[in-house]
């Protein structure tokens, strides 16, 4: 009983700590009010992030991390959180539309009972999968028996743990629990996992009953929520992979890019790149390929701001949308690159070292094994994975002229620059091909499912076309 | 809705919810009053006879068990509300069909679609109803995998059951545990990955060098990959030097590597495997050998 209660006071005050931080950053970015999803969700990714954030910063300036660390910044969530929730209960929240309305109460009762079973199925098994143990739990054992970050045992180069150089976002959630615990008990800080399902799911659905019909907005948050991949697959958010996280990460960043293009700039508007920036910097900190994404934000945001039909209307806007996404990214990410460089290099594939053009020509050859796999992976592999890219595919193919639009645009680059990036680390890699992305690429393939998801929900919507001319 | 067009609905809609709650209660007896442990024999009787096949379906069987009670208790209260308020509920679920084919694009007042967009129409609502379905399947075969697993895991710990790993990886991380101090450190040597091993051991320190061109790869199942591996004569010297250690383990298991006449050397890991066979002849087929730092230096 008092390990659930533990469980659940760890969980609740970094909700409540994000429901505190979106008190400030909504609001002011709408001027109007934000459906109730959206709040709560995004209240669970930012909680989620500012745990591993705040958690990393006070042991990288010597803090001890421990059970008064974790209890303080626990309780001090709710209370920020109990307070916020308090100030803006006077405030009007934005109601469903009527046109829907049980359509919208279904698909909710569905959400609800999909994220409970996510929690029961999730804590019935401890961690048990190969990545789950060797890069993450390890370091948060480590870090959880020791009381910092700047232990001599993480490091050793000679100490046993696999990518000594990864991110700690996830080590250091399982070490809030552990601390709570006063144990290690894998089982239970396996329910991050969930929870982030849960902020994942309600943020997606919140912005887009925003930008669309409440109906077709929850319809695509409930397709989101049952994507197989994500849940129940088992490397979903069910396991305490990193790669589930990344996907909420990436998929939230992309979907405050996505929501900022599509809606008419403002003077309060660049709140929502920097939310982005913010969450991006967290899919960072979760796993390497964190970084890949942003870069890919980056890239795609800005190719998309190139295209000659929308360069006139939005290019001064929409740069001053990227500088602010890139450098709040860049920010939050500089104490952890400062950081990683005193780790150890061991069993690290040293992508970017290995990047340049005579290594990538040399290893042109393995496109001829990669592409294809790639698309079977992603198309004949629909019975075990989900529909959804065939579902994107079908959207872009019968939605062309909304495709053209500058939000939609966005996604489809970043979504090709996402399966660019994915080819070229099969390139790169130091590592046999077939094993290493065979192994990978489905999971890989996972972190972009709310992005086609997002593109989907776009193309299809009965509204969205309207809206957008009318914002461009 | 008229009142006409929608009296034969609710009547039909409250006509199913009288069935499905008579249904839920026979079903919820049924379900709480076989004992689980009848359902465990059944279950144990039809499973194919090998041990692992029958210590499998007992579990199984008594998760899904459990999970029918649960799911019948809910599933009916759930049931007998609708009933009770069957107006709003025959209300409810008819203007659900309405908004779905809205939504869907199947129910139109409107004038008809051009040819185009109603394939488009088509082509969204099956996706949607396709990507559904896919889903209930899924949640069927995660509710069964969950109940499988269900055999090996229960509630106990990751640290018990030590899950997922090989059979000798777990020998020897229990001999470890059983024979080192907590707070030792210990260096091994071996051609095995030890990410299991140190995480399944700390507070026991587990260092290792691997060797270079056993970075990047991956282990097969049976050894059927042999991974390069330095032998405690042939670390550099550096390695142990530097290293403040308490005891030296050697572990092979890839044939290049294992020395059968080294089975018996280490007579604590040869008495822990008799024990744990249950077999006083038993010869372990991989090298273990375990000594204290000062000794592994003579």
């Amino acid at each position: 009983m008092m390990t659930i209660l533990a469980v659940c006071f760890a969980l609740a005050g970094s909700v409540m700590l994000g429901r505190a931080a979106v008190q400030f950053v909504l609001p002011a970015s709408e001027g109007t009010a934000s459906p109730l999803a959206e709040i709560w969700g995004l209240s669970i990714v930012l909680g989620v992030g500012l745990t591993g954030w705040l958690s990393f910063l006070w042991a990288l300036s010597h803090g001890t991390l421990g059970y008064i660390f974790s209890a303080s910044l626990a309780g001090i969530g709710i209370i920020v959180g109990l307070w916020a929730t308090l100030i803006s209960a006077s405030k009007p929240v934005q109601k469903n539309t009527v046109n829907g309305n049980r359509m919208v109460k279904s698909c909710q009762w569905i959400i609800a009972l999909l994220i409970g079973l996510a929690f029961i199925q999730t804590a019935l098994t401890p961690q048990r999968f190969w990545d789950e143990r060797a890069i993450f739990a390890i370091k948060a054992k480590v870090i959880f028996e020791e009381g910092t970050i700047n232990n001599s045992t993480l490091n050793d180069p000679d100490f046993v743990q696999y990518h000594p150089k990864y991110p700690l976002m996830l080590p250091l959630l399982e070490q809030h629990t552990y601390a709570l615990l006063g144990s290690v008990q894998d089982r239970w800080s396996k329910l991050w996992f969930p929870l982030l399902y849960a902020g994942l799911v309600l943020t997606f659905t919140g912005v887009c009953s925003r930008q669309f019909d409440a109906a077709w907005a929850w319809t695509c948050g409930l397709l989101l929520a049952t994507a197989p991949v994500l849940m129940p697959d088992e490397y979903g958010f069910l396991s305490a992979q990193a790669d589930a996280p990344v996907a909420c990460f990436h998929g939230i960043a992309v979907l405050y890019l996505w929501d900022a293009l599509s809606s008419s700039m403002s003077a309060r508007q660049f709140l929502k790149p920097a939310l982005a920036g913010f969450v991006a910097s967290c899919a960072a900190f979760t796993k390497d390929e964190g970084i890949a994404f942003l870069m890919i934000d980056v890239l795609s945001c800005g190719m998309a701001m190139m295209i000659p039909i929308v360069f006139r209307k939005r290019l001064a806007s929409g740069l001053r949308m990227l500088i602010v996404f890139a450098f709040t990214a860049s920010l939050m990410l500089i104490p952890w690159f400062l950081h990683r460089r005193r780790l150890p290099d061991t069993t690290e594939m040293h992508y970017a070292g290995r990047l340049s053009t005579a290594m990538l020509y040399e290893r042109l050859g393995t496109l001829k094994w990669s592409l294809p796999h790639l698309w079977h992976r992603m198309f004949s592999e629909w019975r075990q994975w989900g529909l959804h890219w065939w579902a994107g595919l079908a959207a872009t193919a019968t939605r062309p002229r909304r495709a053209m639009q500058l939000p939609q645009i966005f996604l489809i680059l970043n979504l090709l620059g996402a399966l660019a990036a994915l080819l070229v680390a099969g390139m790169l890699a130091p590592a046999e091909l077939e094993e290493h992305l065979g192994g990978a690429s489905h999971r890989y393939l996972m972190q972009l499912v709310p992005v086609v998801m997002l593109l989907v929900a776009s193309l299809w919507s009965n509204d969205c076309e309207e809206k957008i001319a009318l914002n461009q | 809705m008229t009142a006409q067009r929608s009296r034969p609905r609710f009547a039909a809609i409250s006509f199913c919810l009288t069935i499905c709650c008579f249904l839920g209660v026979c079903l919820t007896m049924a379900v709480w009053l076989i004992p689980v442990d009848v359902v465990k024999v059944r279950a144990y009787d039809a499973a194919p006879p090998e041990p692992f096949a029958q210590f499998e379906a007992i579990g199984r069987a008594e998760a899904l068990w459990w999970f029918f009670r649960v799911v019948a208790v809910l599933g009916t209260i759930a049931t007998g509300y609708a009933l009770y308020r069957r107006i709003e509920t025959a209300r409810f679920i008819a203007g659900l069909i309405d908004d779905v084919l809205i939504m869907l694009d199947l129910k139109r007042g409107s004038a008809p679609q051009s040819l185009p967009r109603r394939a488009i129409l088509m082509i969204r609502c099956f996706s949607i109803i396709a990507m559904v379905t896919l889903a209930c399947v899924h949640h069927v075969h995660g509710i069964n995998q969950r109940a499988k697993d269900w055999a090996y895991y229960e509630l106990t710990d990751g640290d018990a059951t030590l899950p997922n790993i090989s059979e000798s990886n777990r020998a020897v991380i229990r001999y470890l545990r059983a024979s080192t101090p907590d707070d030792s450190r210990i260096f091994v040597v071996s051609d095995q990955k030890l990410f299991f091993l140190s995480y399944y051991l700390l507070p026991r320190h587990i260092v290792h060098r691997m060797h270079p061109s056993a970075e990047h790869l991956i282990p097969r199942t049976n050894q059927e990959r042999q991974l390069a591996a330095y032998r405690l004569s042939e670390l550099p010297d550096d390695v142990l030097a530097k290293q403040r250690l308490d005891f030296v383990l050697e572990y092979f298991e890839g044939s290049e590597y294992v020395q059968p006449e080294r089975a018996m050397e280490d007579p604590g890991f040869l008495k822990f495997m008799r024990q744990l066979q249950k077999d006083p002849d038993y010869i372990p087929p991989y090298t273990v050998v375990l000594r204290p730092w000062t000794e592994a230096l003579q």
